[in-house]
Order: C-alpha cells, then structure tokens, then sequence
C-alpha cells in the first residue's frame, strides 16, 4: 500500500462533519425510542426493542465509518495486486448480482422485492448499490471529464449505471430516482455545458411520468395524493399531515406525540419527520432540516477542497444523496409528492440501512482526510 | 478499461465545478426552504382544524370487536342463557375486483362452503363493484367460518372476504324460569329479569380493531382485546324450576287459572330456588304472540294493545302483582301478639262463628263456630274471630308497625326489576272492621316475595333475609366479583315465638286446615289461605299455601298461589294450592337435597283442645275473607264458609241492618 501522503505534512480531517453526523444518529435514537416505544411495548412487551437494535447497529456503523475514513479512496480505482481488478469493478458486479438476487430471492413486503436476507441481516441491495452508483459514476467521469461536455458523453455514463438503473427501477422507484439525480448532479458538476441537461431534464420526466402513471400501485399514489382527506389510502399520509399541523410552533414536547400511539404506522419508520414536527413544532423540524443543511455544507467544503476530481466527484454524489433523500422524504411526509418509502438519513429506524450510510460518510471523510491542510 | 490512471496527472475539481455544485446546493438549499416553507403553511392553514381531528380521533375506531355477554346459570352451572359467537360474511368487491383472476376461485370457495349459488354471488359482484362492505351471509357457525379459513390460508388467490364476529344470545330452556331470566333486546340491552337487573355485569367491554395502512400501502389490523361480560351464577335450581313449571302447566291443563304464581326459597339464605307463573314466554323469541292468542287475535290488535298484552304477558306475577294475602297472613297477627305478650299459647279464644266489628258482622270459616280455641287452634283452624280479637288488642298502630316490621308495604329489594310495593291502609284511615279484617289478611296488599320473605322469618328463628335471585358474579378470569349469601335485614320475631309458629303451622298440615299438603315422609308445615278479591261481589278468589319443609328445621319454604281458579266448585277452595304444593315438594325435595326425615318424631307439645269440632274433618278451610256491602245504611261482612263440601261456596248476606248475615249452603 502506499501511503506517501503521510510524509507531506498534516492531513486535514473534517472532524464538523463528524459529529454532525453523530449527532444527528443520537437524535434519531431519541426520536426512534420516543417513536417507538409505545408500540414495542404494546406488541413486543420491550419498549426499547427498536431502539436498542438501532443502538448497537448504529455504533457498529460510527466504528465502520471511522475505519473506512482512514482508508485512501483512490484505492478503490486502483487495480488490486494479485487479480489485477479494481475494487470499483468488483463493487460494481456485486451490485450487479445482488439486485438481480433480490428480484428472485428477495423476500416480498406489499408487493415489491426489496429485501434480502444475509445471514440473519435483512438488507436492501439499493442502499449498497446507491453507494456503488456514487464512486463509480465518479470514477467513469473523473476518467474522461471532457467526454461530458457532449451529450453522447452522458449517454456513455448513462450506458455504464443503465443495468444497476433498470434492476432497481422495477422493483423500487424511489431509489432509482435517488440513482438517477446523483448520477445526473455527478454529470452536471463535471460537465462545462449546460444545455443538454434541460433536453435530458425533459426526457426524464416525461419518462418518470410515464412509470408513475403505468404502474397501477403508483397512479393510486397519485390519487392518494391529490385527495388525501378523502382517499381510504390517505391514511397514513393524512395521520401525518394531523401530526405536522397539531405540532404547533414548539410542539407538544418530546415524548408527548399523540398520533404515534398507533395512528401513525410505524412512527419510527419513514413517517419520523411527522413526529418531529408534533413533539418539537415547526422550531424542532427546521433545526433538523437545518442541520441536514449544515451537513450538505460540510460536504460541500470537502468536495471543493478534494484533492483531485474524483474526491470531489464523491462528496457530490454523496452530498446529492443525502439531499435528494430528505427532500423526498419531507416532501412525502407534508404530502407535497406522492407517497414514497424514503427513510430520513441517519434518523428513521433501520439499521443496515444506517450502517450502510455511515460507511458512505466514512468515504467522504476519507476524502477530507486527503485534503493537505495548507490554507 | 482504460489504463489512462496509472501515472497521470492528478485531474483538479476545477473551480468552475465547484461554482456549479454550489448551483446544486443553492437548488437544494432553495428546495429545502420551499418546504419549510410547507410547514409553515400546513401549521397555518390546517393546524388547529387537525388538531382538533387529532384530539377526536384518540376514539376513532374502524371496527368493533364485540365482547361476549356474560353467561346466566342456574345454581349448579348449567347455562340458562348465553352468548354464542357467530360470525357475519362480508364480501369486499373492490379489494376482490382488484385483481381479476382472483374472483373466480374466492366465489367458488364461498359458494362451496356457505352453500350460496355461484351466478347470484357473481351478480351481487358486479352490482357492488364500488363497495366494500356487502354482506353476504348473518349469523354463520365458526365450523363453515374455519373450514373457509383453512382453504383461504391455503390459496393466495382467495380475497376480498372477511368475517365480522358477533354474538347471539340464545336461552337453551326457552321459556324456563323466563321471568326471571329476562331477555335482551338490541343486542346486549338487558330487558326484565336478571338480564336487565344485572345488565352492568353481564355486558363487557368492546374491543377495537384500528385499521391503518404501511409504507407500502398495506392495511394492518392491530386489535384491542375486548373484555367480556361476567358470568351470573343464578340462585335458580333447574331442576326444581321445571318440575314447579310442569306442574303449574299441568294444572292449567287439567283445571285453569287466572294466574298461578310459585316461589321456593331457601329460608336461611333467601335464595330463591324456583320462581315461576304460568304464563312463561319464549325468551329466543320474547316478541312472539303465538302461543298465548290466535292468528285472528294478534291480527286485530294495534300496536297499543299489542304492547300491552306482550307486558302482560312479560310480567313477573310473583313480584310485580299484589293480592290480598288471606290467611297465610295469620301467622304474621300471631307472633305479633305472641312478641308483645298480649297472649301466650295457653291463652284461649271464644269462637262463636262470627264477630261484631264496628257495626259488621264478621263470620268465621265455620259459622257454627269453633268454641274454645286455643292460640295454635286458632292457626290450624283458620279461626277468624280469634285473629280479630288479637287484632284488636294489638291496636291499629301496633299492627301496622307489624305489618311494615315484616316488609310489608315496602318492596323487599329482590334483585329482579318492576318490584311493587303492596299496599297497605294508612294507620289513620283504619276503621276497626278494618284492623279486624286486616288481622286474618284482608284489605291490604302483599306481593309474593313479601310474604315469602315474612313466613321465612317466622319459621328460622326470626331472620329476616332478603329474597335474591343471584348467588355469585364470576368475571372471566374465573374471579368472583359478587357474591350473595344471605343478606341479613332484620330480626322479626324471637327463638320461642319463631319456634312456636314452627309447631303451629306443623299441626295445621298435620292436623288442621292444610292436610293435602301432606308430604309422605317430611315434616310440612304450613298456613293456607283464600281471599275473596275485590270487588266482594264478582265472587273472584285468590287460593294460596305458604308452607316450609322439614318444619322442625326449614330448608325450603314454598309459596303457591292461584288466582282465580277456573272451577266453579274449586274456585273458593285453598285445596288446590295445597295439593299443587304437596305434589310439587314431593318432586322437588330430593332434587334439592332435602331427604325424607323417616320415622323422625316431631314432638309438638302446644295447648290444643281434645274436642276438636270441625277441625277434623276439615280439609281446607276456604274463604274466610269478608265481603263487604253497603245496605240500607248498614254494612255487613260475611266471610265465607268452612267448606266441608266443595260446593259451600260463600254468600253474600242479603238482609238489612248489622244482624243479618248471609249463611252460606
């Protein structure tokens, strides 16, 4: 290994964006066990089930995040020594076969195969493949970045991710569309023209729309969506809607939410914003948002400051990622888009799912770690 | 892939990349406020309208799961009425719709286990395609429900049918004990009888399933157990209660009657062992006039009389109906004087078989007259004139004290509903013919439970204990929440005057007015009556016996009473009741564990003349209830006859003035 970085004075570490990062998983345990609790009692009898289980999961994860942060990124487009692959490949074929297993072996929740289960873990391949997505597109367009200021450039990457892209979509339409804009937001930051992303804007929504609209699971979304007060299915949404709107300005305080005793489904889960806004009010909400914001701007600082394209490249995606995914969640849970399972990065429950996203912050820290601390 | 890596030159993340990531965040940033912008709104717009939905929906409920009511047994555990589970079908169209393939197989599942025609469930499809809630069947068994269930689990393709649980209530005896039991209405609204009496602890608590949908747009059913209703351990006895049933219907087979009414009670506890009237209904079908009028009758009635003849029919004759008690009342005169020492059982009493009171003449069963009587005498033989001169030195306020000393006049607290009170005369409204007639039963009004409670405390020692229908409340987890064993209101008489009522009444069964009442091998003892119901005129009777078993240690005291007999010759003549009572203890007896006593002597030592006139070979002592008319100015009371003979029905006296009395024949 090679680590001749260690000689040339001190490595930057972007410790801010640490702790914003653990900061924010201990407030999602708080909100998970105040969420939570409630029901893990009443069904489980053991109101810490949810939380002890994110607990030890989410460690796991800040120990992971911190061992990958020290290993170089560029390792992973470095060839291997004895089979001569580049992790990145390797990654990528994983990724590969993991989503064409979830199709045949995946087990089924309410009719899409989005699970997979390892060894006692249950695991979504999108949360890995989301992650593959981020590097590999950015070592595709860190290989060539010119290539991208014509159009046949971006249908070249759009070529490279079109596989992973048309395995997730079938099943799991969110996280494609997560797929899709840091994919694009990659490509868009790379590229010098501007143009043909309005021409491929268009494309893709008019493409978006037609799967929206042709799967009949999705239209009733729409439907659910537009009359929510009414529709049978609007229950969730509107239980929500009832929490954001009875929140008030400071909330009810923590642990005092009414609608997570059982009117809101699985509070903990991709609904936890609502609670939010219930317990802690409007003030509560906008913190949060706001401290999601303050961490998109820490992975804004380590992407100008990477030491190469690539790095840089990485913070983007990942910077999209986290953005794209509170953005639709929020969204969803104000009912300003049609229904979607998109859990709020490190807050709502599940574990495999954080761990996953704090090796992804692991990556980035990384990157600000090769950051030569000059200015 | 490209080897292009290896060794170049290190590519920046140009400034002109960074200006456009910060686009990027600047769009994100922009869309971020976009939506706290949202919030903002929806706190605004909608806050306190779903606030306020937040605050109403903590009751919102999308369906109730029913709890069970509560059992009602007889004393040993046998169900008199229960709640059996059944379950309703509902048919979803829109769910089973959703998906075409499915319909063919989940019709022909229900078609085959519910027996319903294929093409008419296809129809009914079609017709409610936008419903969700049709329902296809009431009231099916769990069997059909679970063999469904079975076949369901194992196809996926059976969808869009679910089963709505509900509870129907069912008497197994139908009309048994069914004034006492009561029926329910309306589901679990208790109406008469226990059910309505004890309608907080047989109904329980309805359980709730909340509807919701997942991330995935899945409906969850999560469900709140209900809490079902408690089992009420009656103090009926099954057995006791058929036998007093069939023998009241084989009456009113073979003879007829207005109204019969029977109580049996255990004397020490005041658990009511058998309660019943002859007009028993249907309590599966409580609103059916079938059986009591014809198709025409029913037809011509409006829905006034119907509901009329229905609470007629409804009514508990043995504690809402009150009567004039008659002679069963004499014990009460006696140990009243016996308590305040105004006589003793030496004292004796000149019959002259009537009585001067107040202007009246007043006759005595036997119009020849008794002669010398003594106080037990003046029991077994019914003797009117010695109760009037006992009366009279009690005193109208004395006696009325008595009276209501005894729970007259005021409802005993029996736990059945519609309780009447009886009336009594006030003390300031009572003319001395009236303390006279009053003194042997006449001119007041009593219930059945009343005097059931009363004679209960003569014969145990004194013990007034309340009359109750109701043993023991056991919840669901088999937990007693109640229990009645005997509530103690008062003590009436003491030890020697309940002891000599004991031996009194022994001697009239024995020896006196009651011997049909006679049971082989058991000591009964007892006190017969017959009251002429108002108006004197209509010559209409109420006959009764009230009598405890075995005397000498009661365990059982019974009380029959027939109104109006439908037999002219009987109709004035206690010896019905008398023999409906020996004929109905015989049966019941072993049943409740009361065991003829054998050859046990019941030595009875009580002052009684040898010379015994009419006493004898009287049978029944019968109608010695005044009549009262007015005449010319002057009144007179002629109470009916001994009836040595059937036919000496009581008459009216015709002459004038306060000498003439009627004779009977």
């Amino acid at each position: 290994m090679e680590q001749g970085k260690k000689t040339k004075g001190r490595n930057y570490y972007d410790y801010s964006l640490l702790f914003l990062i653990i900061f924010l998983v201990c407030f999602g345990l708080v909100m998970i066990y105040s969420t939570s609790s409630y029901n893990a009692a009443k069904y489980y009898n053991d109101p810490t089930k949810f939380v002890r289980r994110q607990g030890i999961l989410g460690v796991a994860g800040i120990i992971v995040m911190i061992v990958v942060s020290k290993i170089d990124y560029r390792l992973y487009i470095k060839k291997m020594p004895i089979i001569h692959v580049r992790p990145i490949t390797l990654l990528y074929i994983f990724c590969l076969i993991l989503q064409t297993a979830v199709l045949f072996l995946g087990e089924e929740t309410g009719g899409s195969q989005r699970w997979i289960g390892i060894g006692g873990i249950k695991l979504q391949p999108s949360e890995i493949t989301k992650i593959c997505v981020v590097l590999f597109v950015s070592y595709i367009v860190q290989l060539a970045p010119k290539r991208l200021d014509n159009f046949f450039g971006f249908i070249r990457v759009v070529v490279f991710v079109g596989p992973l892209l048309a395995l997730v979509v079938k099943e799991n339409f969110s996280t494609a569309l997560i797929i899709l804009c840091i994919m694009v937001a990659i490509c868009f930051v790379a590229s010098r023209k501007k143009g043909y992303f309005i021409v491929s804007g268009i494309v893709f929504v008019a493409l978006g729309a037609l799967l929206v609209f042709g799967v009949s699971y999705r239209s009733e979304r729409i439907d659910v969506w537009r009359n929510v007060e009414t529709h049978p299915k609007g229950y969730q949404i509107l239980q929500g809607l009832y929490a954001i709107a009875s929140g008030g300005l400071f909330g009810k305080g923590l642990g005092q939410s009414m609608q997570k005793l059982g009117f809101i489904p699985e509070a903990h889960n991709d609904m936890i914003f609502s609670v939010i806004c219930e317990e802690l009010g409007m003030f509560g909400a906008i913190a949060v948002i706001m401290l999601f914001l303050l961490l998109l701007w820490r992975l804004f600082v380590v992407a100008i400051n990477a030491p190469d394209l690539y790095g840089g490249l990485i913070a983007t995606g990942v910077l999209t990622h986290i953005a794209v995914q509170v953005l639709i969640n929020v969204s969803v849970v104000t009912n300003s888009i049609p229904s979607t399972g998109i859990p709020l990065p490190f807050i709502s429950y599940g574990g495999t799912s954080l761990l996953v996203l704090l090796a992804e912050m692991g990556i980035v820290l990384s990157v600000s770690n090769q950051i030569q601390h000059e200015r | 892939m490209r080897r292009k890596t290896k060794n170049s030159k290190v590519k920046k993340f140009t400034a002109r990349m960074q200006s456009k990531l910060l686009f990027v965040l600047c769009v994100i940033i922009g869309m971020m406020c976009v939506l706290i912008g949202r919030l903002v709104y929806l706190n605004n717009k909608d806050g306190e309208r779903y606030e306020k939905r937040v605050l109403s929906q903590q009751s919102y409920v999308s369906s109730v799961v029913p709890y069970k009511r509560g059992t009602i047994t007889d004393r040993n555990g046998i169900a008199l009425a229960k709640s059996e589970k059944v379950y309703n079908v509902i048919l979803d169209p829109k769910v089973l719709l959703t998906n075409e393939s499915n319909v063919e197989p989940t019709l022909t599942a229900v078609s085959e286990v519910f027996g319903l025609d294929y093409s008419a469930l296809y129809a009914t499809l079609q017709e409610k395609s936008t419903s969700s809630y049709v329902i296809l069947l009431k009231r099916q068994s769990y069997d059909l429900v679970s063999q469904f269930q079975e076949r369901s689990s194992a196809s996926k393709s059976i969808k869009g049918i679910w089963f709505e649980e509900e509870y129907f209530r069912t008497y197994p005896y139908e009309s048994l004990a069914s004034h006492v039991i009561g029926y329910t209405s309306a589901g679990n609204v208790g109406t008469w009888g226990i059910e309505q009496y004890y309608n907080s602890y047989l109904n329980g608590t309805n359980g709730r399933t909340y509807g919701y949908y997942d991330a995935e747009l899945n409906l969850k059913r999560t469900e709140k157990q209900a809490v079902n209703g408690d089992t009420v351990v009656s103090t009926i006895d099954l057995n006791a209660q058929k036998i007093v049933e069939e023998h009241i219907a084989e009456f009113m087979e073979t003879t007829g009657a207005k109204n019969i009414g029977v109580i049996l009670m255990n004397p020490n506890t005041g658990e009511i062992y058998a309660m019943a009237s002859n007009e028993g209904f249907n309590l599966n079908d409580p609103y059916d006039l079938t059986a009591f009028y014809s198709d025409e009758e029913i037809e011509a009635m409006d829905e006034e009389t119907k509901l009329n003849n229905l609470n007629q029919i409804w009514r508990n004759f043995c504690v809402s109906d009150s009567y004039e008690p008659g002679s069963t009342f004499k014990p009460i005169t006696v140990a009243a004087a016996l308590e305040e020492g105004l006589v003793t059982p030496e004292s004796t009493f000149l019959c002259n078989g009537y009585e001067h009171v107040g202007g009246w003449r007043i006759n005595c069963n036997n119009k020849s007259g008794h002669g010398y009587v003594t106080l037990a005498e003046s029991l077994m033989k019914s003797c009117n004139p010695a109760l009037m001169k006992m009366g009279a030195l009690e005193g109208n306020s004395m006696f009325i004290n008595y009276q209501k000393h005894f729970g007259l006049g005021s409802t005993v607290g029996i736990d059945l509903p519609g309780e009447s009170t009886g009336i009594l005369l006030k003390e300031s409204a009572m003319s001395v013919t009236d303390l006279a007639t009053a003194s042997f039963g006449q001119t007041f009004n009593v219930t059945m439970v009343q005097m059931v409670a009363a004679f209960s405390s003569l014969v145990n020692g004194g013990y007034y204990y309340q009359p109750h229908v109701v043993k023991e409340i056991i919840n669901e987890k088999g937990a007693t929440v109640f229990e009645n064993n005997g509530v103690l209101l008062k003590e009436t008489v003491s030890q020697a005057t309940s002891e000599f009522i004991r031996e009194a009444m022994y001697l009239t069964v024995e020896a006196g007015t009651a011997k049909p009442a006679q049971v082989q091998g058991y000591l009964v003892g007892g006190k017969t009556g017959t009251a002429q119901k108002l108006p004197r005129s209509a010559k209409k009777y109420v006959v009764s016996f009230i009598g405890c078993v075995p005397t000498n240690d009661p365990q059982l005291v019974s009380y029959v009473v027939i109104d109006e007999v439908d037999d002219e010759e009987k109709k004035a003549s206690s010896t019905v009741a008398t023999q409906m009572t020996s004929a109905i203890l015989g049966d019941v007896l072993p049943f409740l564990g009361i065991y003829p006593d054998g050859e046990i002597e019941y030595d009875v030592e009580l002052p009684v003349n040898e010379h015994t006139e009419a006493g004898e070979e009287t049978t029944a002592e019968d109608g010695e209830n005044g009549a009262r008319e007015e005449r010319d100015g002057g009144v007179v009371y002629d109470p009916s006859e001994d009836e040595q003979t059937v036919d000496a029905v009581p008459e009216m006296s015709s002459g004038t003035g306060s000498e003439t009395s009627g004779d009977g024949n």
